[in-house]
């Protein structure tokens, strides 16, 4: 595995926790919850980020070898 | 695995987050134990002297020990444990392994807590809900 390779993976699970607990927040946020749109905003980019690494790096994103 | 059961779960990865995410998507659940392990090496002291285990949990690529590997060792130890490797690069399990053995999925990170949930149950008892 290069560096390269390295680097995207554990960028990528990073990102990934931040989605992840971002989702959680959300799902267990009620309808009134005043932080919901944080919460919103926070896995919207989250989201937009791992896009953003899956077009920046399409043959390899899924590929290290 | 009948329903209400307790669950005994070991969760394996060297990101400290994704065991926390791991956590936090089943900690609401009081039929689930889980054991977390941030290597291969830590994970197989837990399987020598822990709980009887149904389920492993692992990340594929790690350091030290792979998650396939570290699944075919414990198989050794467990024959009929259950295994879900998370993975980002699913194409490389295939590489190291030409098929899933019964018993095994995978799931791609990132996952969601409802697709972690599902792919424990579709192992464990065979449909999406515990």
């Amino acid at each position: 595995m290069t560096d390269d390779d390295k680097n995207r993976h554990d960028f990528k699970n990073q990102l990934g926790i931040i989605r992840g607990f971002s989702e959680i927040l959300l799902a267990e946020a009620a309808a009134s919850d005043p932080r919901r749109g944080d919460f919103e905003e926070i896995h919207k980019a989250a989201t937009a980020a791992l896009d953003l690494l899956a077009r920046l790096y399409p043959a390899q994103a899924d590929t290290p070898r | 695995m009948d329903e209400g059961q307790p669950i005994v779960i070991l969760a394996v990865d060297d990101e400290p987050g994704v065991l926390a995410l791991v956590r936090r998507c089943l900690g609401d659940d009081e039929r689930i134990t889980l054991i977390d392990a941030s290597s291969g090496t830590e994970a197989l002291e837990r399987v020598a002297k822990g709980p009887a285990l149904d389920i492993l949990i692992t990340d594929l690529r790690m350091p030290e020990m792979e998650g396939d590997e570290l699944a075919r060792r414990v198989r050794t130890l467990k024959p009929d444990l259950k295994v879900l490797y998370l993975t980002s690069h699913a194409d490389r399990l295939f590489d190291a392994k030409k098929q899933l053995w019964a018993g095994e999925a995978y799931l791609d990170k990132p996952f969601t807590r409802e697709g972690l949930r599902e792919a424990i149950a579709l192992l464990l008892v065979g449909r999406t809900t515990l």
